[in-house]
């Protein structure tokens, strides 16, 4: 790709102000991080947003937001979170370097896929009622370290 | 049943309380004569001792509070019983000699259902809360093997009675069966008048009351006639002496009422009397404290817990999605080096960096600008070509994170981090295991010795106090009036004997009441010379016992027995010790006493002792089980005791020195025969029930 991009006039890599989840998941949302026995209890919703986004890449679900929360605050992503949306967005778009002039078609694909993951995530948090939840995902972590 | 040697040979319940069935055949062995049955708190030992009691007795004397559980007949068995349908509770007892069974007894309650009624209600009968729909039935059973080998047999609940206690008077049953935390008890004045009931009773001496009994009805017989004969004034006296003596049977019998009372409300003294003992308050205390301090433990343990899930949450949740994503990610580092390589990426450099560079006159470089026209205009153009170059900030930063990421996609160290977290919760989760299971033993000891049932135990204590003294109050009463009446009588009787001797018709009444007087007071001489010489026996006996066992042995001048059986240890000076003896040095007073009456009276009944050591702790647990195998050597003793009671190291608090457990003693004597251990077993249809194992 060539550098010049004759869209742009000067650079700015800055997603939007929040990231969404579509409403109907905020009850997950919420729990996750309220439940005491939750393994993201007191933790941002970014890191359900990752986890699920990585989710949804890995089992390719991928689903379009309804109605968008507007809530996630983008500010919070760290840089590692940040360029996993990044790779997913050039992996699937099968572009380069010219991908970072889009940041909020790459936020837009990552929450389309954290839209789908949030169910499978639900799910391996929900299995787990009856003893630590966080066992499902440990299993699921010890899937991708033996493959 | 004097000069009898009985041994017990079977027990076996059925649907009682706890058992649904169970059966305890003991050996008739003249050598190893000793069976121990242990279990926890709650798993049928008191049940055993209440069964064998109500089995030949029909009361059920070891329970703390009657009336308020469970009822004979085994709940379950009562809940699966539909209407019209019944079901029962049995409990045997066979007793052996050298001929094999001897005596079997058995009780029997039936409990059958009328109405669906499930409103509980308390059954007497039942001795428990039952449905309200059951009707309640008793039946009993006494066979007897005879001198010539057959058999008796009897379903009649009075002579039952009469048989069971010729073979075993309930007054002596706490000398056979009896719990060695309460054995303190034997010492009271009031409970001395059982022992010297019973005492008579196996002594053959009923017989020599009967024949007083008869005697004095003659002295009555030939008072009468020796009063009509001499005149009308005798006669007057005469029928005002019959009038008080009637009164004054009236008032013995009030007063024998007032005693058999007073029993009764003895035996409630004693149980709660023993449990307020068993649940002193600095125990209580302690085991708070105890408690706290665990609960403060268990709270460090789950911070510590949750620290490390944190951890493990942490682990888990930050290296999923880059594990899930690793290819990825791996892919784009790729596509970031290959696009800088072919300079689709622009260099990390700012057009401020270039001005400067442009305002110094020299490029980074170092070369000289200032003479060199085309160099400056190039540097001019790189300037507007880097316009852009926030892309190549972003760009390098995911160069050096993709870089920096390379070490967590070491999936060894992440299962290694993972192994060491999962063992520290392991170890972790069984400190929170054991410290659950330690706060759970201490609040079901406190439960045991629950406040507010203490508190409850001492105001129905205080209410026996209470109502005994008011009995006391008014035998006392009684007394005066009776020997009121009887000096009247007395009275009476010497103005008859004055009148008589003016009439020679009576005379000859006279001189037969007279007679019918010398052998009434005769056959009361003997009587008292049999009990007096039973008596002593007893004494020098317990005496001669107690001092082997005990260290302040030679403290101890005599033991004395009085009249009424009330002990006394006298010292030294005189004084009576009794009050002042350590908890071992009166339960081996109790057991020499046991052993002297059983000897002095030939009744080698076998002996069933629940919790021999409850009483005593340290040292004297110790010593008192080095004792147990040697008294009573021709005796056959079961013992039930609490698994910690048996099995656990004993510690002398004082020193800290820590002795054998209770079993390790007894084991190495070889008079023990088996061990027997009592288990809940789940049935299959969900329930529990109390089972005895061999252990």
């Amino acid at each position: 790709m060539s550098l010049a991009s004759p869209q742009k006039e000067k650079f700015e890599f800055k997603f939007q102000k929040h990231a969404s989840y579509d409403k109907k998941h905020y009850q997950i949302y919420n729990d996750l991080t309220r439940v005491t026995g939750s393994p993201f209890y007191r933790k941002e919703y970014t890191k359900i947003f990752i986890t699920a986004m990585a989710l949804g890449y890995k089992y390719d679900m991928k689903e379009k937001l309804v109605e968008r929360s507007d809530s996630i605050p983008t500010a919070v992503f760290t840089t590692e979170e940040k360029w996993m949306m990044i790779s997913i967005y050039m992996k699937k778009t099968n572009t380069t370097v010219s991908a970072l002039w889009e940041p909020n078609e790459i936020l837009k694909m990552a929450e389309e896929y954290a839209n789908g993951g949030i169910q499978y995530l639900e799910m391996l948090y929900r299995q787990g009622a009856n003893e630590d939840p966080i066992n499902n995902m440990e299993d699921e972590l010890m899937k991708c370290l033996s493959g | 049943m004097a000069g009898q040697v009985l041994r017990l040979s079977k027990i076996s319940f059925e649907n009682y309380r706890p058992f649904k069935k169970m059966q305890i055949d003991f050996k008739n062995d003249k050598e190893k004569t000793m069976t121990i049955i242990s279990g926890n708190n709650s798993r049928g030992k008191t049940s055993i001792m209440n069964g064998i009691h109500w089995c030949l007795y029909n009361t059920e004397p070891f329970w703390l509070n009657e009336g308020e559980g469970k009822p004979i007949i085994n709940q379950q068995s009562l809940n699966e019983t539909t209407l019209n349908n019944s079901t029962f509770a049995s409990v045997s007892v066979e007793f052996s000699d050298d001929k094999g069974p001897r005596y079997e007894i058995t009780r029997k309650l039936y409990a059958r259902r009328l109405n669906d009624t499930t409103e509980k209600i308390f059954n007497s009968d039942a001795c428990g809360q039952i449905d309200a729909g059951f009707s309640i039935t008793q039946s009993c059973e006494y066979t007897e093997r005879k001198k010539d080998g057959s058999w008796f047999a009897t379903d009649d609940e009075k002579d039952m009675k009469l048989y069971v206690n010729k073979l075993l008077p309930e007054d002596l049953a706490q000398f056979v069966i009896f719990n060695g935390e309460m054995l303190d008890k034997f010492f009271r004045k009031e409970g001395s008048n059982n022992i010297k009931d019973g005492i008579e009773r196996v002594s053959g001496l009923p017989i020599t009351e009967n024949a007083i009994g008869h005697a004095a009805k003659l002295v009555k017989q030939y008072s009468s006639k020796e009063a009509k004969n001499s005149g009308p004034e005798g006669t007057i006296i005469e029928q005002k002496k019959v009038a008080l003596e009637q009164i004054l049977e009236q008032l013995e019998e009030e007063q024998r009422k007032d005693e058999t009372g007073l029993k009764e409300l003895q035996v409630f003294e004693d149980k709660y009397s023993t449990a307020l003992s068993k649940f002193p308050e600095q125990y209580i205390k302690g085991l708070r404290e105890q408690l706290d301090r665990e609960k403060d433990n268990k709270k460090t343990i789950e911070s510590a817990r949750e620290s490390l899930r944190t951890q493990r949450s942490d682990l888990i949740i930050s290296n999923l999605p880059k594990m899930i994503l690793k290819d990825v990610l791996l892919e784009t580092k790729e596509i970031l080096r290959e696009s800088e390589l072919r300079k689709e990426t622009p260099p990390v450099i700012t057009p401020e960096f270039i001005d400067e560079r442009l305002s110094e006159g020299r490029c980074m470089c170092g070369y000289d600008l200032s003479h060199d026209s085309e160099a400056t205009q190039k540097l001019i153009d790189l300037k507007n070509s880097v316009k852009n170059s926030e892309i190549a900030n972003i760009a390098n930063e995911g160069k050096v994170v993709l870089a920096s990421m390379k070490e967590y996609f070491e999936s060894s160290k992440i299962k290694e981090l993972l192994t060491d977290l999962a063992e520290q919760l392991n170890t972790i989760d069984e400190k929170q295991t054991q410290s659950d299971k330690t706060i759970q033993s201490i609040v079901e000891t406190l439960k045991e010795h629950n406040e507010e049932e203490i508190k409850e135990i001492g105001r129905k204590l205080d209410d026996i106090l209470i109502k005994k003294r008011k009995v006391i109050s008014s035998m006392d009463k009684r007394d005066v009036r009776i020997e009121s009446a009887m000096d009247t009588i007395r009275g009476y009787q010497s103005d008859i004997d004055r009148l008589s001797k003016l009439s020679k018709a009576s005379q000859m009444w006279t001189q037969k009441r007279e007679f019918a007087e010398k052998v009434t007071n005769t056959l009361r001489d003997i009587r008292e010379q049999v009990l007096a010489v039973i008596r002593k026996d007893v004494e020098s006996r317990t005496e001669e016992l107690w001092k082997s066992l005990i260290s302040r042995g030679k403290q101890v001048e005599k033991v004395e027995i009085d009249d009424n059986y009330k002990i006394r240890v006298i010292d030294k000076e005189g004084i009576d010790n009794l009050r002042t003896l350590s908890a071992g040095q009166t339960l081996y007073l109790a057991l020499s006493f046991i052993a002297a009456v059983r000897e002095v009276t030939d009744t080698n009944y076998p002996m069933i002792i629940d919790s021999p050591f409850g009483k005593v702790d340290g040292p004297a647990r110790v010593l008192a089980a080095q004792i147990l195998p040697g008294y009573l050597p021709d005796t056959q003793i079961t013992l039930l005791v609490t698994d910690s009671e048996y099995a656990a190291e004993v510690t002398d608090h004082e020193t800290n020195e820590k002795h054998p457990s209770i079993r390790n003693v007894l084991m190495s004597d070889s008079r023990i025969w088996k061990e027997f251990t009592l288990k809940l077993h789940d049935t299959s249809e969900g329930s529990s029930e109390t089972i005895v194992k061999e252990a």
